[in-house]
């Protein structure tokens, strides 16, 4: 009878290490099944097996959490939690249990403090939900004064450009707009204003979230067709005070694609939480030439689109593919009519309506200054570029990041 | 490398275990723990694999010439030595930026740093270097002829980078002769899987609350005492879940390492504490420090300056920087306080009384542990005197990550107090109660690998654990 119970509880000993011993197998299945090169879910490449070398293993290398750990060593790492079987299903159910988790918490902590305002929810480092719609990611106002100098640099040279017209577009956009307090003063814009003193200016307002919401995608940083309609109609009454409306290009049709489209803010954080339909707006422009880069070549892919043979892939980022990426210089030629030059110097919130506001010039340079000395191969001197182009109109249009942020980590960088 | 690593738990600890199994007798199976030592050691920095090799060396010939002498001059020699390489090595890398920074306060900068990293467990491993060495002085223990029983001691992975910190005499028999059991290794299972659930279901969730809320410039209105809490819960989950999984790991190998945690935070006094809290390192330090300068066998005076000592080395051994001096002078400010003062006070006290009285002094000594500077350890603990100021439930709704993980709060909370071993003594004879033990180390330890693999799915890691 002992003997019996003592064979059983073997057994059962036995069986309680194979149990533990499952997860393991999960290595050598993974490999068998192959490495896998993407993660849709995840929206990321996946870490894949390295190739064992001694010099490999002895390269210290310091991880995010500042523990050092050897190169071959850390990215063993990283490819057992991408490759293992199954790594991806029990990612994702993790990942719907913390978001499950904080919901339910979050509707126990109402129901304790019923005073509480859904405001800003932090989701990621920089990344927030606002009023607890989790399909859209927004950004908090940032505190810029630490770029002033930059912004000064940058205006100290646009001010100084002889006989052209220097007009300036300001975009509100979550990164300067307290969402809780939208009635606040821009600060930002009066900054921006007083160290440009431009000859004329306009400014892309949002009043509040609910304005935000309607011109925005939900998880990226751009304005959508509504708003970069609006902001090329504000822009074209700046640059064409006496004529914009007889120029004004009207929309021929609103195209929604069945087609969701994750933004940068979804990107960056891996959180693929955006559920609207990417949009645009065709218009019938004259025809031009393009020049991006040096190069003869059409910019973006509009026109697929509108053909209804855009790609579906989920990591696609529709916003660049469709408008067009960022480039040093794209030049736009439609045509010597005597309507002048125009320099548009911008960052990627113009890539929808570059053609729009250039079809009302002969010739366009749009100028993107976190690309353009890495083409040239010299910084960009606008006063000798406007020179040596009879520009008549300079357009300097951005957001706040463009205006303080990227000319300081383009020095960071350097 | 560390415990709750993908790498050591699904290819680093079965490759050892197959390898160790394989190998036939006690000195094959000790050269293929050894081995594997070496190389867990080697993971993380791997040059100081070759230090590491070196005070093996060192430290084995010090224990020949210690055997094979007996002039009682040249013995106290070679102890000096030992002591001074073994203690110079440990200053060097991990105290040398320490004094060298507070010499430039005094003497101006202009000194320079050294660019060392700290080899991975150097506290640790020198404690039992230091314990073989001085046990084989004080004849406690004999000499080890075979450099790899020694090796083998000294590197063996499961306790080599947080403890307990095992003494020479304590394993001295085992490495030369172990029998590993099925019921060892399935309690070992049972004990590592219910480590690694401590470190990274209930230490990592509460890391998660208390660091987001320490760390910010200006501590969130009201959060002071959630985080402190947090960080507590934090602390002990962390290092006494390392303890398990090392003690479990040591009976996969037929090992038994003595406690290291007992419950510490249901003790009711500071004394009490400390008997329970990182057992192996406060006795290290009561019989290789504070019996030999005299314990309490002396003046009162004598007794005091002796646990001030005692108390600000175990301070500075857990870190190169005030604040740990600080927190072990807080400690021995708090054990002379507790002796020769409050004794009577404390005694007459009601139990849970002096409990909650001790959990908020550990608290606050918490406090310094992790807050490095001055003014951010006022600035917490004035915060948490003034708990009349809100603002924690905006807190929460604005930081999902940290309000998700509160929930975790709760089996923290319970999980520091003896219901386990209280169900375990109480149910150990009834039927299913093994199987239901075993299907709970099974369940922690499927949640613990996933929770690991999730945490692979966001770079932000500290939003979501």
């Amino acid at each position: 009878m002992r003997d019996q119970e003592k064979k059983t509880g073997r057994w059962k000993q036995w069986i309680l290490i194979a149990l533990f011993s499952l997860p393991v197998l999960m290595v050598p299945a993974g490999l068998l099944r192959g490495q896998q090169q993407v993660s849709e879910t995840e929206n990321r490449t996946l870490s894949q097996y390295p190739a064992f070398s001694v010099s490999a293993f002895l390269e210290v290398e310091v991880q995010d959490d500042k523990s050092r750990v050897g190169k071959f060593q850390g990215a063993l790492e990283k490819a057992l939690g991408d490759q293992l079987l199954l790594s991806g299903d029990i990612k994702e159910w993790m990942q719907d249990g913390h978001l499950a988790l904080q919901k339910v918490q979050k509707q126990l902590l109402y129901a304790v403090q019923p005073g509480l305002k859904d405001g800003y929810t932090q989701i990621a480092d920089g990344y927030y939900h606002y009023s607890g719609e989790e399909n859209r990611i927004v950004e908090k106002p940032r505190d810029y004064r630490e770029h002033q100098e930059h912004l000064d640099a940058m205006a100290r040279q646009f001010r100084s450009i002889p006989d052209v017209r220097l007009c300036l577009y300001f975009i509100e956009n979550s990164r300067v707009i307290d969402f809780d307090h939208p009635e606040k003063e821009d600060e930002v814009l009066t900054r921006v204003l007083e160290a440009f003193r431009p000859d004329a200016s306009d400014v892309f307002r949002v009043s509040g979230y609910e304005a935000y919401k309607e011109n925005f995608y939900q998880t990226d940083h751009h304005w959508n067709y509504k708003g970069s309609y609006a902001g090329y109609q504000a822009i074209l009454r700046m640059l064409h005070p006496d004529n914009w409306e007889t120029m004004l290009a009207e929309p021929e049709e609103t195209i929604e694609l069945p087609v969701v489209f994750q933004g940068s803010y979804a990107r960056q954080t891996h959180l693929l939480c955006a559920d609207e339909h990417f949009t645009f707006q065709a218009f019938s422009l004259p025809a031009c030439r393009t020049v991006i880069q040096g190069k003869k070549g059409s910019y973006g892919h509009l026109s697929l689109y509108q053909r209804g043979k855009y790609p579906t892939d989920s990591l696609r980022n529709h916003y660049a593919y469709c408008f067009g990426g960022d480039y040093g210089q794209i030049e736009y030629d439609f045509g010597d009519e005597g309507r002048g030059n125009l320099l548009l110097v911008a960052s990627s919130y113009s890539n929808p309506i570059n053609a729009l506001i250039a079809s009302t010039y002969d010739h366009t340079w749009v100028v993107d200054l976190r690309y353009y000395e890495g083409w040239a191969g010299k910084p960009f001197d606008p006063a000798a570029f406007c020179a040596e182009h009879g520009i008549r109109d300079v357009l300097l249009l951005g957001d706040a990041q463009f205006f303080f942020v990227d000319e300081a980590e383009k020095e960071a960088a350097e | 490398m560390v415990f709750s690593s993908l790498t050591f738990l699904l290819l680093f600890l079965p490759l050892t275990l197959l390898c160790y199994y394989l190998a036939r007798g006690v000195k094959a199976r000790n050269l293929v723990l050894c081995l594997f030592s070496l190389v867990f050691y080697a993971w993380g920095e791997p040059v100081y694999v070759l230090l590491m090799l070196g005070s093996i060396l060192f430290n084995y010939c010090i224990g020949l010439a210690l055997g094979k002498t007996a002039g009682k001059g040249v013995r106290r020699a070679l102890l000096v030595l030992a002591l001074a390489v073994n203690l110079g090595a440990i200053g060097l890398f991990k105290y040398g930026n320490f004094v060298l920074e507070n010499l430039g306060l005094l003497f101006g900068p202009g000194l320079p740093r050294l660019s060392l990293a700290l080899p991975l467990g150097i506290s640790f491993y020198t404690f039992q270097i230091l314990s073989y060495v001085l046990d084989v002085y004080h004849e406690k223990t004999p000499v080890q002829s075979s450099l790899l029983r020694l090796a083998t001691y000294i590197v063996l992975f499961p306790q080599l980078v947080a403890g307990p910190i095992v003494r020479y005499e304590e394993i001295q028999s085992q490495l030369q002769s172990r029998r590993e059991t099925l019921e060892d290794f399935t309690e070992g299972l049972r004990r590592f899987a219910i480590g690694l659930g401590k470190k990274v279901i209930l230490a990592n969730a509460m890391a998660a609350i208390a660091d987001p809320i320490l760390d910010s410039a200006v501590l969130p209105p009201g959060s002071a005492w959630l985080a402190a809490v947090a960080y507590m819960l934090q602390i002990y989950f962390d290092f006494s879940g390392y303890s398990d999984m090392a003690i479990g790991m040591g009976r996969f190998f037929g090992f038994r390492f003595s406690e290291n945690f007992n419950y510490p935070y249901a003790a009711d006094s500071i004394t009490e504490f400390w008997r329970r809290w990182h057992i192996s390192l406060s006795s290290w330090f009561r019989d290789y420090v504070y019996f030999p300068l005299g314990g309490s066998r002396c003046s009162t005076a004598r007794n005091i300056l002796n646990l001030m000592i005692v108390w600000t080395l175990t301070g500075l051994w857990h870190g190169a920087s005030w604040n740990f001096v600080l927190w072990g002078l807080y400690y021995g400010v708090l054990l002379i306080l507790e002796k020769y003062v409050l004794a009577g006070l404390i005694r007459r006290l009601p139990k849970v009384l002096r409990r909650v009285l001790t959990l908020l002094a550990v608290l606050a000594g918490w406090v310094i542990f992790r807050q490095t500077s001055l003014p951010a350890i006022g600035e917490c603990l004035r915060a948490m005197l003034n708990p009349t100021a809100g603002g924690l439930g905006s807190y929460l709704a604005a930081n999902a990550g940290v309000l998700e993980n509160t929930i975790w709060l709760i089996p923290a909370v319970i999980g520091c107090f003896p219901l386990g071993k209280y169900l375990t003594r109480r149910f150990s004879g009834r039927k299913g109660f093994g199987l239901l033990r075993s299907g709970w180390a099974l369940l922690v330890w499927l949640l613990s690998l996933s929770l690991l693999l999730g945490a692979t799915y966001n770079p932000f890691i500290y939003f979501r654990f």
